[in-house]
Formats: C-alpha cells, sequence, structure tokens
C-alpha cells in the first residue's frame, strides 16, 4: 500500500478496499488537521474537521475526477469546513452577545471555554484568531502550508487576483499584533 | 478618491520581507501543543467506524426500501388499478322511495304509520319516525282500516297508540 500513489489508492478504494483508505488517512491526516487547528484554534475543534473531512471524501470519492491531486480535493473539503464552522462560531458569538440569550441562558462555568482560551495563549494563534475569515483562511494556507496561489484560488474557488493582497493585509494585520503583544 | 483597480500591487520582494518579519516576531513564541502520537494513531480508526456507520445507515435504508416501501406502493397501485377496473358498476338510478318502502315487511310499515299517527301532534323533533315518516291522518286511517282490522290494531298497539288512531278514525277512546 506504502508504495501506491494517492490516485492508485484512490482507484482501490472505488473497488472497495478500505485498507487503501486508511493508507490516504494516514498520510494526510496531520496536513488536515494543523490546517484545521490553525483556523480554528482548538484541538476539539480541529478533530472534528479531520473526521468530518475524511467521511465527506469516502461518501463523495465519485465525485472526485482527479483533475487537482486527492490531497488538494480534501483540503478543499477541509478548508471549506472549517470556514462554515467560523461562521457558525460567529453567529453563536453574535447571539450569545445578545440581551435577550442573556436573559434566558444565564452566565455559567464552561470548562470547554476554559481550554479554548488556554490554547489560545499561543500568541501567532491569537494573532490569527483577529483575522477576517477568508483572510485566515488564505494566511493558514499560504503561511503554514505554503501552498501556491494557484492552489489557494483552487481551494477557495476564488482568482488569483485577490488573494495576493489578501495575504498582504493578513500579515501586516498579524505582524502588528505581534509588535504590540512583545512590546507590551 | 482612489479606486480599486488603481491600487499599487505587491511584489513579491515586499511579501517576502513581511513574511520574513512576522516569522522573525514569532520566533520564541509558544506554539500549539501538538496531539500525542496515540490520536493519531486512533484517528484512522475512528474514522474508518464513523465511515461504516454511515454506509451501513445507507445500507439499511436501501433494505428498507427493497422490504416496506416498494411493495407497499405497488400494494396501494394495485388497489387503485383494481378499484378502477374491477369495481362492481354502481345502478345508473338509485331505488326510489316506492321501491324501498315496497321491499319493508308488512309489520314494519304498519308500525310506521301507526307510529306517525303517535307522533304527529307531538313535533317534529320528538322522534325520527315522524322526521322520516309524516303520513296525513285521513290517509292513515284509510290504510289501517283496509289492510288491518281494528281487533289486530288494538292488541299490537300502546294506549297512546291506540288513543291517536281512534282519534283518526273520527271515534272516543272510550
Amino acid at each position: 500500500m506504502e508504495t501506491l500513489t494517492d490516485l492508485e489508492l484512490v482507484d482501490e478504494v472505488r473497488g472497495g478496499n478500505r485498507q487503501a483508505f486508511t493508507e490516504l488517512m494516514r498520510r494526510h491526516q496531520k496536513k488536515i488537521y494543523w490546517a484545521a487547528r490553525r483556523m480554528l484554534g482548538t484541538h476539539a475543534d480541529a478533530d472534528d474537521i479531520v473526521q468530518e473531512t475524511f467521511l465527506k471524501a469516502f461518501m463523495n470519492l465519485g465525485e472526485f475526477r482527479g483533475d487537482a491531486g486527492f490531497f488538494t480535493w480534501i483540503y478543499r473539503i477541509a478548508i471549506n469546513l472549517s470556514l462554515n464552522a467560523l461562521r457558525k462560531r460567529h453567529l453563536i458569538d453574535y447571539l450569545q452577545e445578545s440581551e435577550l440569550a442573556r436573559k434566558v441562558f444565564p452566565a455559567r462555568e464552561d470548562p470547554q471555554k476554559d481550554l479554548e482560551m488556554k490554547e489560545l495563549e499561543s500568541l501567532v494563534v491569537k494573532a490569527v484568531a483577529t483575522l477576517p475569515d477568508k483572510q485566515r483562511a488564505v494566511f493558514v494556507m499560504r503561511y503554514y502550508e505554503e501552498l501556491t496561489y494557484e492552489e489557494i484560488a483552487y481551494v477557495l474557488k476564488t482568482s488569483v487576483g485577490g488573494l495576493k493582497a489578501n495575504y498582504f493585509h493578513a500579515l501586516r494585520k498579524v505582524q502588528e499584533f505581534l509588535k504590540h503583544a512583545t512590546a507590551g | 478618491m482612489r479606486l480599486r483597480a488603481d491600487r499599487p500591487k505587491v511584489t513579491d520582494e515586499e511579501e517576502k520581507a513581511l513574511e520574513a518579519s512576522v516569522r522573525e516576531l514569532s520566533l520564541g513564541q509558544a506554539e500549539i501543543p501538538p496531539p500525542v502520537d496515540a490520536y493519531w494513531q486512533n484517528l484512522p480508526i475512528r474514522i474508518n467506524k464513523r465511515v461504516d456507520e454511515a454506509t451501513s445507515g445507507k445500507a439499511i435504508s436501501l433494505s428498507w426500501a427493497a422490504r416496506v416501501a416498494i411493495p407497499g406502493v405497488v400494494a396501494v397501485l394495485s388497489f387503485l388499478i383494481g378499484l378502477r377496473y374491477y369495481a362492481p358498476d354502481r345502478p345508473v338510478t338509485p331505488a326510489s322511495l316506492v321501491e324501498a318502502t315496497s321491499a319493508l315487511p308488512a309489520a314494519t310499515v304498519d308500525s310506521l304509520v301507526a307510529s306517525s299517527l303517535t307522533v304527529a301532534d307531538a313535533g317534529p323533533d320528538e322522534s325520527i319516525t315522524g322526521w322520516v315518516v309524516s303520513v296525513p291522518h285521513d290517509m292513515a286511517s284509510d290504510y289501517l282500516c283496509e289492510y288491518q282490522g281494528t281487533s289486530m290494531l288494538l292488541g299490537d298497539l300502546s294506549d297512546t297508540e291506540v288513543k291517536h288512531l281512534l282519534l283518526a278514525l273520527g271515534s272516543s277512546p272510550n
């Protein structure tokens, strides 16, 4: 199994070989995990995203045509799931800020939230968390994963043109954040 | 006002310089703690379990369709086709009141006529008989005299019915 390429493994999975799918997961799980972790900040969220990504990939393997690599294809799934999770998080944050929510659901101790805050102690993670969703995705893909702009454009289904500017703005914001944090 | 298109483009050099600065600033900063090795070993097992659950759910729904849904649809269609092509034809015109009454036993007709006499004066809501069968007194008396005879009637009818019957016939109950 280890000697087969991703595309050969995909063909094996289509033929009903589940061992081939396990090999694909072993190859790519770490990169998917770290992309999700850097996007969302916490281990629990990243773990959810990795599981959902591979489950979705398995169920929709028929849609994979091989025009992009298998990793790029599942990477796109992971980033989209992460962006959806961020959207939901913003909505929850917004709702929790509302007066009605405070009355209906009074504040209480949340161990999960405490854990998340501890994880956010890393300054870079904090800096990334301040970026808007799309900038955050571009930053993670370019800064950490070192994807090309063409690959990022494929993942985000967008044109290359705006991505460069997005990344530059994200870099500036992170730089400012780190400067302030280290100076204080 | 500067238009979007006029915005100066970022050169590769500018981007690389800024990126290097960020990397330098983040040096020595706390890194995100990675998961333990056991996590990576267990992750494919957990995902495979979820894949099994998801695909077995699909299998259940397929077998459910084969065992329940498809036979159900066939049964309903068969019933509807049967109803359309094999149901007995209904008569063109329904039976008339005369035909329906003629089919009743004589004793039932007598009873209906006598009851009609009893309740006619009490109002239409007293009895269903009065509502269904309302026979004029003179017609009822003619009918009873012709087909029954007073002695038989007196034996079968209640006191109230006899009273009303005699009143209809123009006699006094005493």
